[in-house]
């Protein structure tokens, strides 16, 4: 076991002593998941008190640097309202909102079964089974989006921007953006201008997941075990994830050419929500998501120069390529 | 004259590729290597071609603020550039003090038709600069 890994466990087993329900129980197969992008995530099972007692539990810790500033306290007391919703999610266990036991903030939370593929709808599966599953992930979406945020008790966690949404989210990732630029930007300053000045009401107010993407669908043959990474939810315009999903960068995850269009996406999400889009409408959010994603890239980015992550981030050409000609194309 | 940088750098990613062979290496070490193989294939494909692109770029973003800044302060229209023409880092910093300037003249540019014929020229540009970075 290396070094990293036993102070791991000693600090695992010192926070779950604590713990209620623990006693009589070990830490098992303990180890590092694959490069999670914005956490450091450790896999373990938690055996015992009794002898066919086995809980397959994920540690989810902050990592020095990364491409996202989130609470770890606001994700867990979400997850933890969501248990009560008939969405797949996982079941949150224990919180250490401060890392003061764990060295980070972390949460932990079930273990669900099933594997994530974030090219799934554009893999090896018959066509017939991509558009299929395309066609559940939208109804996913739909029904986060569905969710009761205020029976759930979410609005006690999550601030409502009210028909605001579109300028509290621009100005949360200009607030971002000014934080973390190691230089001037031109090109992100005309993206705010262009979003600042075109940014409408909302006509609607749920629960955003602001990262809905196949990479964080957990699947068991083609029926979905779970939606994770609930970092950056928050409630806001159900157009946002639909601008995240169907925005340039991101059709490849998403849809599949001539068989699953955005347009096929647009219309059954309609359908199912009775919410019918514009396009001008829908543009302002994937504009706003190219955007986002450019911001991500340059938290990641001085991260990396501060030596507090490994990723070399790095605004892309793709990405702002990808922004200019969304701002430019009237 | 040698080893040049290009012979350094193709040198430095020929040790690394021997180092990714290794079958010790452990996920975590193979994925920095990877990293550092990518950072360092980036200088070799753009070291050389960064001052001639500043240079070029400078000329063009002195043009064009010289054209915009006067709609949102006079002040903001660049004073003569007076880095040596051929050090690179201070081409490159010079590059950076234009693009701050710019960034400035976009967020104070006035909705008017005069306003909004700076963008769409400024976005050109912009456009163009992304295609051609060498970096």
């Amino acid at each position: 076991m290396s070094d990293e890994s036993t102070a791991t466990l000693h600090r695992l087993q010192d926070f779950l002593a604590g713990q209620e329900g623990t006693a009589g129980t070990r830490i098992a197969d303990l180890r590092r998941a694959g490069a999670g992008r914005s956490r450091e995530n450790w896999l373990f099972d938690l055996v015992g008190p009794g002898p066919q007692d086995r809980e397959p539990l994920i540690l989810r810790s902050d990592p020095d640097g990364g491409l996202v500033d989130t609470s770890r306290a606001q994700e867990f007391a979400v997850l933890r309202a969501l248990e009560a919703s008939d969405l797949p999610t996982p079941r949150v266990r224990w919180l250490d909102a401060t890392g003061a036991q764990l060295g980070s903030p972390s949460l932990l939370m079930r273990r669900e079964p099933g594997t994530c593929d974030y090219r799934v709808v554009n893999g090896e599966r018959p066509e017939a089974e991509r558009r299929a599953l395309a066609e559940s992930f939208c109804d996913l979406l739909a029904d986060v989006h569905a969710v009761d945020w205020r029976g759930l008790g979410l609005d006690a966690v999550l601030p409502d921007p009210g028909e605001h949404a579109a300028r509290h989210e621009l100005d949360h990732w200009e607030q971002v953006l000014r934080q973390d630029q190691l230089e001037a930007l031109p090109e992100l300053d005309l993206a705010i201008d262009w979003l600042r000045t075109r940014a409408r009401p909302s006509r609607r107010t749920v629960l955003v997941h602001a990262d809905y993407k196949p990479g964080n669908i957990l699947l068991e043959g083609d029926r979905v075990s779970s939606l994770l990474d609930w970092e950056l939810a928050h409630l806001g315009d159900p157009l946002e994830d639909l601008g995240w999903v169907t925005q340039p960068l991101r059709a490849g995850e998403h849809l599949i050419d001539g068989v699953w269009t955005a347009e096929d996406l647009l219309t059954r999400y309609a359908a199912t929500t009775g919410l019918h889009i514009e396009d001008d409408e829908l543009r302002w959010w994937v504009v706003f998501s190219t955007f986002k994603t450019a911001v991500m890239q340059v938290s990641g980015l001085r991260a990396f120069t501060e030596g507090r992550s490994d990723e070399p981030y790095r605004p892309t050409r793709r990405v702002l390529a990808t922004l200019l000609a969304a701002l430019t194309e009237d | 004259m040698h080893p040049t940088v290009d012979e350094q750098l193709t040198g430095a990613l020929r040790l690394l590729d021997v180092l990714q062979t290794e079958d010790e290496l452990s996920p975590g070490g193979q994925e920095v290597l990877t990293n550092v193989r990518r950072l360092l294939g980036k200088v070799q494909r753009s070291w050389a071609a960064q001052l001639p692109f500043h240079t070029a770029d400078n000329a063009e973003l002195t043009a064009l603020l010289a054209r915009t800044a006067p709609l949102v302060d006079p002040a903001l229209v660049p004073a003569d550039d007076g880095a040596p023409p051929l050090d690179a880092v201070a081409v490159a910093t010079r590059n950076a003090q234009l693009r701050a300037l710019l960034s400035q003249v976009v967020t104070g540019l006035p909705r008017t038709p005069e306003g909004d014929a700076a963008r769409a020229a400024i976005g050109d540009h912009l456009r163009h600069r992304v295609d051609t970075d060498p970096t």
